[in-house]
C-alpha cells in the first residue's frame, strides 16, 4: 500500500473570490491565451507530454504483460530476446525524451514565463494609480498577485500536463483491459470509482482539517518571527514580553490537539476506508484472476495486467478528481489577476507638453483618499507663481503632503482642479509634468543600485555624470561622496554585493533631495527635507538649499517652522483646510494658530 | 566588488550523524516514545506490504506450478488481507491521533529551548551580522527541522525494511541477481556529478534569482510606488529584470544538457543492467534451462528494478540527512552557545545612582571604538539629557545601561557593579521607549505591561492609558482593553496610526514602578503640539526617578538637570544648559544655531 504524499491543494487562499464554474473556464483560457502569447509553444508540449506519458504507461503494462505471458509457454528465445531488444530500444528514446523535457524544455520555458509574466504585471503595476495602493484590499489582492500569480500560471501547467497524462492513461488503460478481460475491467473500474468517491471525500476532511489549523500556524509564524527578527531583540530583552508570547504559542499547540482531537474519527476512518477499500479489491480480483489462471482460463499475463491497472486505474480517478479541482482553484486565483490586469488607470496624461513653469493654481480642491472617507483636504485655493519660496506648514495629519501629490499628479482632486500656466493639470502628459515638477517625499527609497543611477533616477550615461555630482553638491552630499572610493559607482544597500554601501538615513535623505534636483525641474517640493538629519547638518542643507533653488520655484513643507520662516509666503493647514496665509512677519503680528505654533517651539530656545 | 555568494558547506559523516541523533535525543526526552512508536508502525506496514506483494504473488504462482491447492493460497491471500486491514486501522488511528500530538509536544519542546535562548542571548548575537545568520536559522527551521529529521529517518526506515526484504527474497531465488542489483552502484560517480551540477545550478540561479527578486519586490511594495511613477527607475529595474531571467535561461540551459545527458546515461545503463539483462537472464533459464520457477521469474520482473533503484538512490538519502545536518549544525551552535552576559548574585540596592566610569566600548568587528572614556552620573532623581549628532554613540549608551552589552571601564548601581546583579531584575529598574518601539500582537493591557499578567494589573493600566491619553480610544475598541493588536493573525484586529501606537509604547512607562526611564528620542514622530504635550507628562510621570533622555533637538535638554554632550564617542561638555550657553564651547554653538531661526521672535518677545 504505498502512500501518496500529501497533496498540495492544501494550501488555501483565505479571501479567494467566490465564481461561476463558466467565469473559471473562461478565467482558465484567458491565462492559456497569456501564456501562449508570453512563451509560444509552451502549452502544445505540455500537452504533448501528457500524452506521450499517457501512452509511455500503457507500453510499460504491455510489455510485462507480454513478459508474463512468455512464461510456462512454449516460445522461442529469440522471441523473448527480440521483444526486450525493441522495448531497450524504445527505452532509450523516452528515458531521453523524458529527461530532455524536464531538465531542459521545462526548466527554461519556465523561466521564460517568469520573466514575461513578471515584466508585462511590472508595466501594468507601474501604471497603476497611486490611490490603487490606498485601498487596504485591492493592495492585498495586488500584492497577492504579483506573489501568486506565476506559481499558479506554472502548476496550471504541470496540472494541465497531469491532467492530460491521466486522461490518456484511463482511455489506454481500460482499452487493454477490455481486451483482455471485460469482466475484470468491471469489477477494477468499479473498485478505482468507488476509491476515487472515498477519496475525494477524505480530501476534504483533510481540506477542512487544514482549515481549522491555519489560523494556528500564522500566529506560530508570527511569534517565531518575533523571537527571530533583531527589530524586536531590544524589547524582548528590555520586558519580559517574550513570556506572553511564549505563552500564546503553548496555548496554540493546546489548540492545535484540540483540532487533532476534532477531526480524528473522521480523518481515521476516511484514511481506513480509503485504503481497505483496494484491500479488498486488489485480494478479490487477485483470487478471480488466480482461479482463471489454476483452471487455465488465462495466462499469466493477466496477473500483471490485473494487479497493475487496478492500481494505475484508481490513481488515475483519483488524480483525475484532484487535478480538476486544482485547476479550478488555480481559475479562482487566476480571478485576482484579471481584476488586476484588466484594472483602468483614471491618472491618464492629457496631449500637451508642460511649457517652462509660470504660475500653479489650486482652485477649489478637495480631496479623499477613499470614497467615504474624512476629506484630507477641502476647498483649498493658493496661487504660487515662478520664482517663489512658499511654505506649507501644519500639525501631522493636516493634508500637507496630500497637497503635493496632487500638484505632482500621482492623485487627481475630487473637487476643483489643479491649474498648471492657466490650464488644467490633466491636459499634459504625466511625463512631461513630471519633468517640470519634482518631489521629494518624506518617505524616499534607496534602489539597490549604483549612487549615479540612484540620483539619475534611471541609468546614467557617462555625460551626464557632472550633472549628477553637481546635484550631489547642491544637496550637501559632497563630503560623503569623496570617502566613497568608488565614487558615483558605488553600490547602494547590501542586496546585491556584501560590501556594498549603507547610508545613513540623513545620507539617504540628501541623496534624495540630489534626485529632484538632477531633473533640472522647475518647480521642487520638499517634504520634510531635513527631519533625518541633526541641527547643525539641517542648517548646513538649508542654506545650500537656498543657494541652488534661488531662482527656482520652491514649495518646502514642514512641522519644524524653523526650516519655513524665511519663505515669500506661508500657508498654514489644520485638517485639510487652509486656515492662515502671509509671512511669517504678518502671520506673527496677526497673533494667530502659527504665531502659537512657532512661539510653542521657540520657547525652549528663549528660556535661557 | 564582492558578489553575493553562498558557500557549499560539507559535513563529515561523523558530524552527520550526531546532528541527526542530536535532533532525536532532543524528541525523545521531549515525547517519550515517539520515534519507537513511528518506526514500528513503519516496520510492521513495511513487513506486511512485502509479503502481501511480492511474497504472495511468489507463494501463489509457485504454488500453481507446484500444483498446490487453490484454497491454500486463497486462505493466504485472505490472512494477508486481514492482516493488511488490521495494520491500516492501528496506522490510521495512530496518525490521526496520537502522532501528531507527540509532534506536537516535540516541537513545543524544542521552541521552548529556542525560545529561551532567543530571549537570552546577547544583543550582539542579533545585531552582528556574524552571528545572526546562525541564530535567525536556528529560529526561522526550528519547526519544519524537527519534522524533516523523523521524517527522513522513518523514510530511511521504510525503504531499508522494503529493500532488504525484497533483496533477500531476489537472492534467495538466485544469487547471481545481487550482480544486477550492484552493478548500477558503478554509476554512482554519474549521479553524483549530476547532483553537483543540479546543486551548482540551484547556487548560479540563486544568486540570478535576488537580483529578479528584487526587482519585484521594488514593482510591488508600496514604499516604492511613487518613486517609480515620478522617476525613470522602472525602465532601469525592468532591463535589470530581463538580463537576470536571459542569464537564467543561459545558465538553465548550460547545466540542463550536461544533467540531461548525465542523467540519461546514468538511468539507461541502470535500465540496461536490472532490466534488460536481469530479465533475459531470469527467462532464459525459466523458459530455456527451466531452473527457475514461473513465480520466481514473475518476482524478478517485478521488484528487480526498484531494488537496484532504491540502492542507487540511496546517496539521495544520505544528502538529506546531511541537508538537515547542515541546519541542525546552527540550532546547536545556537542552543550550546555559553552566554558571555551573566547574572550576579547579589540584590539590587534600595535606591543609588547609575555611575559610569571610563566606560568605553567597541562592537565585535568594528576597528574604532563607538564609546570612549565616558563618565557619566545619573542621580536617582535626576533628569539627564544625552544630546549630540547622530551617530555620536548616544543609543550604543543606552544599551550599555541595560547591560544589552559588557564594556569597558565599569558602571555602577548604588555602588555595585551592574555585573553583580540578575539581568531581569535589574532591566525591570527600568523603563524606556526606544526610537524603534513596537506593538505586538496581543491584547492592549499585554502591550501597556509587556509581561504576562497578573492580579490587579487592571487599574495600574487604565491609569496608565489615561496618562498618555489613550484611554479614549481604546474605549472605543471591541472588547476594549483586551482587544488584541495589529492584524497580524487576525483580521479583525485593531490598527493604530503612529501617533497612537506611540502613546501605547509610553503607557508601558506609566503601567510599573520604574527608577529610571530612558527616552531615546521618542518625539521625533510627533508634531510640536503632540510633542510638547508628551514632555509635559512624561516629566510629571517622571517624578521621584532617573530619567535619560536621548535627543539631538537641543530644545529639550534645557529643562536636564544636567546635559551631557556627546561628540565621537566622548563627552565633550557637561552641565546644566545655564553652565553650557556661558561656557560658550559646541553645545552653545549647536544651541545658537538651532535657536537662530527663532532668535527674532524672542528678541520681540
Amino acid at each position: 500500500m504505498p502512500r501518496p504524499p500529501m497533496h498540495r491543494l492544501m494550501q488555501k487562499d483565505k479571501n479567494a473570490p467566490k465564481i461561476t464554474k463558466g467565469r473559471a473556464l473562461k478565467n482558465t483560457f484567458w491565462m492559456f491565451g497569456r501564456i501562449r502569447k508570453y512563451v509560444p509553444g509552451f502549452i502544445f508540449m505540455v500537452v504533448l507530454n501528457g500524452i506521450i506519458s499517457g501512452i509511455n504507461g500503457a507500453v510499460e503494462m504491455l510489455y510485462v504483460k507480454a513478459l508474463y505471458d512468455f512464461i510456462g509457454q512454449n516460445i522461442s528465445f529469440e522471441t523473448v530476446l527480440r521483444l526486450i531488444a525493441i522495448y531497450t530500444l524504445y527505452r532509450t528514446f523516452w528515458y531521453f525524451y523524458n529527461t530532455w523535457f524536464w531538465q531542459v524544455y521545462w526548466t527554461i520555458a519556465q523561466e521564460k514565463l517568469h520573466i514575461a509574466l513578471h515584466s508585462d504585471m511590472f508595466r501594468k503595476a507601474v501604471s497603476l494609480d497611486l490611490a490603487r495602493y490606498d485601498d487596504p484590499k485591492f493592495y492585498n489582492d495586488f500584492i497577492w498577485s504579483m506573489d501568486q500569480a506565476f506559481p499558479h500560471a506554472v502548476n496550471m501547467m504541470k496540472d494541465t500536463s497531469t491532467l492530460v497524462f491521466r486522461v490518456v492513461s484511463a482511455v489506454a488503460i481500460s482499452g487493454i483491459l477490455f481486451t483482455v478481460d471485460p469482466i475484470m475491467a468491471v469489477i477494477i473500474a468499479t473498485f478505482a470509482i468507488l476509491r476515487a468517491f472515498i477519496s475525494t471525500k477524505y480530501n476534504k476532511v483533510n481540506y477542512e482539517y487544514f482549515d481549522a489549523s491555519n489560523p494556528l500556524w500564522r500566529k506560530e509564524g508570527y511569534i517565531r518571527r518575533v523571537f527571530m527578527l533583531p527589530d524586536y531583540a531590544k524589547e524582548l530583552r528590555a520586558t519580559r514580553v517574550g513570556e506572553n508570547l511564549y505563552e500564546d504559542y503553548v496555548k496554540t499547540t493546546d489548540e492545535k490537539n484540540k483540532i487533532v482531537d476534532k477531526f480524528k474519527v473522521r480523518r481515521s476512518i476516511y484514511g481506513v476506508l480509503s485504503h481497505t477499500v483496494m484491500l479488498f479489491g486488489e485480494t478479490g480480483l487477485f483470487i478471480f484472476v488466480l482461479y482463471k489462471v489454476v483452471t487455465g482460463a488465462t495466462s499469466l499475463g493477466t496477473f500483471s495486467v490485473a494487479m497493475g491497472a487496478i492500481w494505475r486505474l484508481s490513481w488515475t480517478m483519483r488524480d483525475l478528481v484532484v487535478e480538476l479541482q486544482l485547476l479550478h482553484e488555480h481559475a479562482i486565483f487566476l480571478e485576482k489577476v484579471r481584476k488586476f490586469t484588466e484594472c483602468k488607470p483614471e491618472i491618464v496624461g492629457g496631449t500637451l507638453a508642460a511649457e517652462p513653469f509660470e504660475k500653479l493654481e489650486i482652485k477649489g480642491v478637495s480631496f479623499a483618499y477613499n470614497d467615504g472617507d474624512k476629506k484630507a483636504l477641502s476647498e483649498v485655493e493658493l496661487t504660487i507663481n515662478k520664482g517663489e519660496k512658499i511654505a506649507i506648514v501644519g500639525y501631522n495629519g493636516a493634508g500637507k503632503t496630500t497637497l503635493t501629490k496632487l500638484i505632482s499628479r500621482l492623485y487627481d482632486p475630487t473637487e476643483g482642479e489643479v491649474l498648471y500656466n492657466g490650464k488644467n493639470l490633466k491636459e499634459y502628459t504625466i511625463d512631461s509634468v513630471r519633468d517640470r515638477i519634482a518631489a521629494v517625499f518624506q518617505d524616499y527609497r534607496m534602489f539597490a543600485s549604483t549612487l549615479a543611477e540612484n540620483v539619475a533616477g534611471g541609468e546614467c550615461a557617462a555625460e551626464d555624470e557632472n550633472k549628477v555630482r553637481e546635484a550631489l553638491e547642491s544637496s550637501t552630499f559632497e563630503s560623503k561622496l569623496e570617502k566613497l572610493p568608488q565614487g558615483l559607482a558605488t553600490q547602494l544597500t547590501r542586496e546585491f554585493y556584501d560590501d556594498g554601501t549603507v547610508l545613513s538615513g540623513g545620507e539617504q535623505q540628501k541623496v534624495a533631495i540630489a534626485r529632484a534636483f538632477y531633473k533640472d525641474a522647475d518647480l521642487i517640493i520638499l517634504d520634510e527635507p531635513s527631519s533625518a538629519l541633526d541641527p547643525d547638518a539641517e542648517y548646513e542643507l538649508n542654506r545650500s538649499i537656498a543657494e541652488y533653488a534661488d531662482k527656482k520655484t520652491v514649495i518646502f513643507i514642514s512641522h519644524r517652522l524653523s526650516t519655513t520662516r524665511h519663505a515669500d509666503r506661508i500657508y498654514m493647514f489644520e485638517e485639510g483646510r487652509l486656515i492662515e496665509v502671509g509671512t511669517h512677519d504678518e502671520l506673527i503680528s496677526k497673533n494667530g494658530k502659527y504665531a502659537y505654533m512657532f512661539n510653542l517651539q521657540a520657547e525652549k530656545y528663549r528660556k535661557q | 566588488m564582492k558578489k553575493k555568494r553562498e558557500k557549499r558547506l560539507k559535513l563529515p559523516l561523523r558530524r552527520i550523524v550526531s546532528d541527526n541523533v542530536f535532533v532525536l535525543s532532543l524528541v525523545r526526552k521531549a515525547a517519550p516514545g515517539l520515534i519507537f512508536l513511528r518506526l514500528s508502525l513503519i516496520a510492521v506496514s513495511a513487513v506486511t506490504n512485502f509479503l502481501s506483494g511480492a511474497y504472495l504473488l511468489r507463494f501463489a504462482i509457485n504454488g500453481i506450478e507446484d500444483g498446490k491447492s487453490f484454497r491454500e493460497m486463497v486462505t493466504f491471500a485472505v490472512a494477508m488481507l486481514i492482516a493488511n486491514v488490521i495494520v491500516e486501522v492501528i496506522f490510521q488511528t495512530a496518525n490521526n491521533s496520537i502522532i501528531p500530538k507527540k509532534m506536537n509536544k516535540a516541537t513545543r519542546y524544542v521552541h521552548e529551548q529556542v525560545y529561551k535562548k532567543a530571549s537570552s542571548v546577547e544583543l550582539e548575537r542579533y545585531e552582528n551580522p556574524l552571528y545572526y545568520n546562525t541564530l535567525q536559522k536556528a529560529v526561522d527551521e526550528c519547526q519544519t527541522r524537527v519534522n524533516a529529521v523523523l521524517d527522513t529517518v522513518c523514510m530511511t526506515a521504510w525503504r531499508v525494511i522494503t529493500f532488504s526484504a525484497n533483496l533477500g527474497l531476489l537472492v534467495a531465488i538466485d544469487p547471481w541477481l545481487l550482480v544486477f542489483v550492484i552493478a548500477p552502484l558503478l554509476l554512482t560517480p554519474l549521479t553524483a556529478r549530476s547532483n553537483e551540477l543540479g546543486y551548482k545550478r540551484t547556487m548560479d540561479t540563486k544568486e540570478v534569482n535576488r537580483r529578479r527578486d528584487y526587482s519585484r519586490r521594488a514593482f510591488y511594495l508600496a514604499d516604492y510606488a511613487k518613486e517609480l511613477r515620478l522617476t525613470r527607475m522602472p525602465e532601469l529595474l525592468l532591463k535589470r529584470y530581463r538580463e537576470a531571467g536571459d542569464e537564467n535561461v543561459k545558465i538553465l540551459g548550460r547545466y540542463g544538457w550536461k544533467i540531461t545527458g548525465l542523467n540519461y546515461i546514468s538511468s539507461e545503463v541502470r535500465e540496461l543492467f536490472s532490466c534488460c539483462v536481469a530479465f533475459i537472464y531470469a527467462l532464459y533459464k525459466t523458459i530455456v534451462k527451466k531452473t527457475m520457477k514461473y513465480g520466481d521469474c514473475i518476482v524478478v520482473i517485478d521488484s528487480i528494478g526498484q531494488v537496484a533503484y532504491t540502492l542507487a538512490d540511496s546517496a539521495n538519502m544520505l544528502l538529506r540527512f546531511q541537508e538537515n545536518a547542515l541546519y541542525i549544525e546552527n540550532l546547536r551552535e545556537f542552543l550550546d552557545y555559553e552566554n558571555k552576559i551573566t547574572d550576579g548574585d547579589k540584590a539590587l540596592p534600595e535606591s543609588g545612582d547609575l555611575v559610569l566610569e571610563n566606560v568605553s566600548f567597541r562592537y565585535e568587528g568594528a576597528s574604532d571604538y563607538t564609546l570612549k572614556n565616558i563618565n557619566m552620573r545619573i542621580g536617582a532623581n535626576e533628569k539627564i539629557a544625552i544630546v549630540g549628532h547622530n551617530g555620536a554613540g548616544k543609543t550604543t549608551l543606552t544599551k550599555l545601561l541595560l547591560r544589552f552589552y559588557d564594556c569597558e571601564g565599569s558602571i555602577t548601581y548604588g555602588g555595585e557593579n551592574i555585573k553583580d546583579f540578575k539581568i531581569a531584575e535589574y532591566r525591570d529598574a527600568f523603563a524606556s521607549v526606544m526610537q524603534d518601539y513596537h506593538i505586538f500582537a496581543l491584547t492592549v493591557k499585554e502591550n501597556v505591561v509587556l509581561r504576562p499578567l497578573e492580579d490587579g494589573d487592571d487599574e495600574s493600566i487604565k491609569a496608565a492609558l489615561i496618562k498618555s491619553g489613550i484611554d479614549k480610544k481604546v474605549a472605543t475598541f471591541p472588547q476594549e482593553e483586551n482587544t488584541v493588536l495589529t492584524r497580524e493573525f487576525d483580521d479583525d484586529g485593531v490598527l493604530l496610526s503612529g501617533g497612537e501606537q506611540q502613546k501605547i509604547a509610553i503607557s508601558h512607562v506609566y503601567s510599573k514602578q520604574n527608577r529610571f526611564v530612558i527616552l531615546d528620542e521618542p518625539s521625533s514622530a510627533l508634531d510640536p503640539i503632540a510633542e510638547h504635550e508628551m514632555y509635559k507628562r512624561m516629566d510629571e510621570a517622571c517624578e521621584g526617578c532617573g530619567m535619560i533622555f536621548i535627543s539631538h533637538r537641543l530644545s529639550s535638554a534645557v529643562m536636564a538637570d544636567r546635559i551631557y554632550l556627546i561628540e565621537n564617542g566622548e563627552v565633550c561638555e557637561v552641565g546644566t544648559h545655564k553652565e553650557l550657553m556661558e561656557k560658550n564651547g559646541r553645545y552653545a554653538e549647536m544651541f545658537h544655531r538651532q535657536a537662530e531661526n527663532y532668535a527674532e521672535v524672542e528678541e520681540n518677545a
